[in-house]
């Protein structure tokens, strides 16, 4: 009807105009119901953040007042505690990155590239970690390597030998961000190194170039956008680290944003306001650095994917080929088997007071497994468990279904406003998990609606912190999905959402079930996000390890860590199951 | 210069890709591989250009032996002067036009002024001059195509090897490209060989045409001593005679047409296991009612189909057996629908033929 009215607008122009009008209405109905709810979940905590950084007072039920605009809070930002913070920031976000990608980009092309001996299992060493969130790999290296009772300088000393581990220092806190975030750098890199085109290199061979040229002027500069894009978002991610920052720095008092923001918070009186401004100062750097990547990305994107589903050759390590292999390994053990070992000494060791470590092997009872079964029967272990599944399978699901429909608006249809949809949906991407927490905390204090302090708060966190990696998911199975088939369904009479609902959605099952188990994993992982938000009925798994760990019920905190990795790891198997992407 | 390939078997694993083939590229010739896709055409221009390892061979470029399986020999591909246009182009996207063309002599250590010109004058040759300074990733197509071959003829190839080189465009590019090519291969008399599974496009750029079927040269000769004489009736059929007829010998001038048992005057035939009768649809004629004569068979209209100046029939003779035929439209008078008619064939224009080439 609307089209004919459009047809024949001269004649009839009142009835024309009235039903535009009514088109227009139509059309922006829900791109508007979709921006109210993105700019509930993730503008309005950026918004309190930002205003907070300039109020005298933050937000809170009933009192949120914009009048003594300030900006006094911003002179905390520039006092010596704070910028002694930025400084050790950046020292870690840079130390973190370049080592992570000095690992991952290693494992990488021996895997990709070349023979070494267990290539295989090497491509698992690369992957592992991830299954360690990176709180955990914190704990068992600050259980495992702080100086006086670190687990292995008491090996040292069982050993004759003198200790010299210490992780509670700068470079420590470098050292265990790097072993953790290197998967990421190794995944990018993998990917780009094995989805080259062969016959880019084989050019160069033919066309005169040895080996080692070609590597330098063919496959380096062919990967460097994967790689500047590993270093990046590494940069972003350990500089926005809270919890390892946290547990091994804490302990030495190497202060970072992240935890001074946190300190600043839980500071009695809490100091809101400064936290807001030195969370806009980390807010800043993100965004900066995110910005130089682009504008370096926007010169060199080259597509060298072939569609030919061809190897690339394989490079002779020769001689190299165990020495290779060795690194991979070494890799594998730090980052891996000694924290898992760590932990499982410390929970299973019968005291929490640990003189001996080899000698604990020749004691008959110096081993229990009284720590698991605490965890198991404490009801704070088993209301935070359940509390960790409801709130991750209702936030993936939820999260899932509004990525669905941002998605499928932005990419299927013209609607109006489809662009800042997307923007505002990768938004949390450039916000440290740490500030977005501060925010929705402010957010959902000062809401009318009574959730703050229950899990829907829990929830709505989640869902906003992790609106990234579900739009992307979805995204881009909604990109290999031909949209004719859904077109096809209209053109044979059913209505456009019905089509969605038989074709399209069916057809997208596993690509909306593998974003749904990857917002699962990253919910069942997620510390930071609700660092601010949970109350003594609403705390989660992460949390109650945290928390342990913090008042030094460590061994409580090992068992729960073991069983937490265990849970992950059926988690990620499942998700494998359904070929869910492992990109963050 | 020349290049000679001596019993060249390559194996993936223990699947043969090409087994012990022989093949001679005279210098300054324009040899074309042509047979269908998987057949080993990629397989053996890779052996040559150095990329795959072949389980034996003897390998030879000019009078230096790059490849030898018994003596142990194996040059690396850098170190054979071999210019190769990859089927993808391979064209480095992170560098220039001109970085890529300057490539190869970069490689050969030539000094910069020398580099620059060489460069310009080939990129002149194949009408890319202006772009010298495009990135690569912004090229067309037919552009990348052209730089490709640049990047090897700069090189000053002992030989150069194109694979499918021109599958990758549309019609009339191709179309035109060929004809460039071509012009360019006789001005530099280069030797090489090219790869093609279309025959057309064989039949242009050739001196001789090497026909390749699975993992063999079956036949090897000049384009019109091919077209003219297949030498079994899967290369008939792969060049394109319509018809392919199983047959069964009766004497040496008469064969049985294995579907019906109608018996046909032919031309003297070799014999061989598998016969098969092989005839072009432009030479099948059709007149119209029931007459019989020698090679006469009746017949039944059951499709056709106008083709501008030409139509063309689809008869039924028999059980199970049907021809194509292709006659002018000023040849007679047009047939519509189950018409009955004659089919005639000629004995001269019949070719009676092994199924394959004996291994
Ligand atoms: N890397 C490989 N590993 C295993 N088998 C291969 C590999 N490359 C080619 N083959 C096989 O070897 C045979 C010959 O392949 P080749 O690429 O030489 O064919 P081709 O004649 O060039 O075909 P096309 O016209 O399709 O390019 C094919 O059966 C192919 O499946
Ligand atoms: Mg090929």
């Amino acid at each position: 009807m609307t089209s004919q009215t459009v047809g024949k607008p001269v004649r009839n122009r009142p009835a024309g105009l009235r039903g535009r009008a009514r088109r227009l209405l139509r059309e922006i109905t829900l791109p508007a119901v979709l921006f109210a709810v993105l700019a509930l979940l993730i503008l309005a905590p950026v918004a309190l953040v930002v205003l907070s950084a300039f109020a005298s007072d933050t937000p809170r039920p009933g009192n949120f007042d914009l009048s003594g605009l300030t900006l006094d809070n911003f002179v905390d930002v520039t006092s010596a505690g704070s910028l002694k913070a930025a400084l050790n920031s950046l020292a870690v976000g840079i130390g973190a990155s370049a080592l992570a990608l000095l690992i991952g980009g290693f494992l990488a092309f021996v895997t990709a590239r070349t023979n070494v001996y267990w290539r295989g299992f090497l491509y698992l060493v690369g992957l592992l970690p991830m299954l360690l969130p990176s709180y955990v790999g914190a704990l068992a290296w600050s259980v495992l390597g702080s100086e006086n009772a670190g687990l292995a300088n008491i090996t040292l000393r069982d050993l004759g030998l003198p200790p010299f581990v210490d992780v509670n220092n700068i470079a420590g806190l470098i050292v265990v961000l790097a072993l953790y975030y290197a998967p990421y750098a190794f995944l990018l890199i993998h990917g780009a190194l094995s989805l080259m085109n062969p016959d880019l290199e084989e050019a160069a061979n033919v066309h005169g170039a040895p080996f080692g040229q070609v590597l330098r002027r063919v496959t380096l500069p062919l990967v460097t956008p994967a790689f500047l894009g590993a270093a990046v978002l590494i940069f972003v991610l350990t500089i926005e680290n809270f919890p390892v920052s946290q547990i091994i720095g804490g302990a030495a008092g190497v202060e970072t944003l992240p935890t001074y923001i946190y300190r600043l918070m839980n500071s009695t009186p809490s100091r809101g306001n400064e936290a807001a401004a030195v969370a806009i100062a980390l807010v800043a750097v993100v965004l900066v650095v995110t910005a130089l990547q682009r504008r370096m990305l926007a010169r060199r994107t080259f597509t060298t994917v072939s569609g030919k589903g061809m190897k690339p050759r394989q490079i002779d390590l020769g001689g190299w080929r165990l020495p290779a292999l060795l690194a991979g390994l070494g890799y594998f053990v730090l980052s891996t088997v000694l924290p898992v070992l760590a932990l499982a000494f410390v929970a299973l060791h019968d005291s929490p007071y640990i003189g001996t470590v080899l000698g604990s092997f020749g004691k008959p009872d110096a081993f229990t497994v009284e720590a698991f079964a605490d965890v198991l029967d404490s009801s704070i272990a088993q209301r935070a468990t359940v509390n960790s599944v409801v709130v991750s399978v209702a936030a993936a699901l939820l999260g899932t279904l509004l990525a669905f429909a941002v998605a499928y608006v932005v990419q299927r249809t013209k609607l109006p406003g489809r662009q800042p949809l997307e923007y505002v949906s990768m938004l949390p991407l450039a916000i440290p998990a740490i500030v977005l927490g501060l925010g929705l905390l402010w957010t959902w204090l000062i809401m009318p609606i009574p959730v703050y302090g229950t899990l829907a708060v829990m929830v709505i966190a989640f869902v906003a912190a992790q609106m990234p990696q579900g739009f992307r998911g979805v995204a881009s199975s909604i990109g290999q999905v031909d949209r004719d088939l859904e077109d096809s369904a209209v053109m044979h009479g059913a209505s456009r959402t019905r089509a969605i609902a038989s074709i399209t959605a069916p057809l997208l099952r596993v690509g909306l079930t593998s974003t749904f188990l990857l917002l699962l994993m990253l919910s069942m992982r997620e510390l930071t996000v609700p660092l601010f938000l949970f109350t003594s009925d609403t705390r989660l798994l992460s949390i109650v390890i945290f928390d342990d760990f913090d008042n030094g019920i460590l061994q409580r905190a090992a068992a729960t860590s073991l069983l937490y990795c265990l849970v992950i790891l059926a988690l990620s198997i499942l998700s494998r199951r359904f070929g869910a992407s492992e990109q963050r | 210069m020349k290049v000679d390939v001596h019993g060249l078997t390559l194996k993936y694993g223990d699947a043969v890709a090409v087994s012990d083939l022989d093949l001679t590229v005279n210098e300054g010739e324009s040899l074309v591989l042509l047979g269908q896709s998987g057949c080993g055409k990629t397989s053996t221009m890779r052996c040559i250009a150095g990329l795959e390892t072949p389980a034996s061979a003897v390998i030879t470029i000019g009078d230096q032996t790059v490849f030898d399986s018994g003596r142990g020999i194996n040059r690396a591909p850098n170190k054979r002067n071999v210019g190769m246009v990859f089927q993808s182009y391979a064209i480095w996207p992170h560098m220039t036009v001109f970085e890529n063309v300057a490539f190869p002599l970069k490689m050969k250590g030539r000094k910069k002024a020398e580099i620059g010109e060489a460069v310009h004058e080939t990129l002149e040759l194949v009408g890319l001059d202006h772009l010298a300074e495009r990135g690569a990733s912004l090229l067309s197509g037919g552009q990348m195509q052209r730089v490709a071959l640049a990047r090897s003829l700069a090189m000053q190839p002992s030989v150069l090897l194109l694979d499918e080189p021109l599958s990758n465009l549309d019609a009339r590019l191709r179309h035109r490209l060929r004809m460039e090519l071509r012009e360019l291969q006789l001005r530099l008399r280069l030797t090489s060989l090219y790869v093609t599974h279309d025959q057309d496009e064989a039949l242009a750029l050739a001196d001789r045409i090497a026909l390749m079927q699975s993992g063999r040269i079956v036949q090897i000769g000049e384009p019109h001593e091919i077209y003219a004489n297949p030498k079994s009736a899967s290369i008939a059929e792969f060049l394109g005679v319509d018809n392919v007829i199983p047959v069964t010998p009766e004497d040496a001038t008469c064969v049985q047409l294995t579907a019906t048992g109608q018996k046909l005057k032919v031309e003297p035939y070799e014999a061989a296991e598998t016969l098969r009768l092989c005839v072009r649809a432009e030479d099948v004629l059709l007149a119209a009612g029931g007459a019989g004569d020698v090679n006469a068979l009746p017949g039944t209209i059951v499709s056709f189909a106008f083709q501008g100046s030409t139509v063309a029939y689809r008869v039924r003779v028999g059980d199970g057996l049907e021809l194509d035929a292709v006659q002018m439209k000023s040849a007679g008078p047009l047939f519509g629908m189950n018409d009955a008619v004659t089919v005639s064939l000629p004995a001269r224009a019949m070719r009676v033929l092994p199924a394959e080439v004996a291994a």
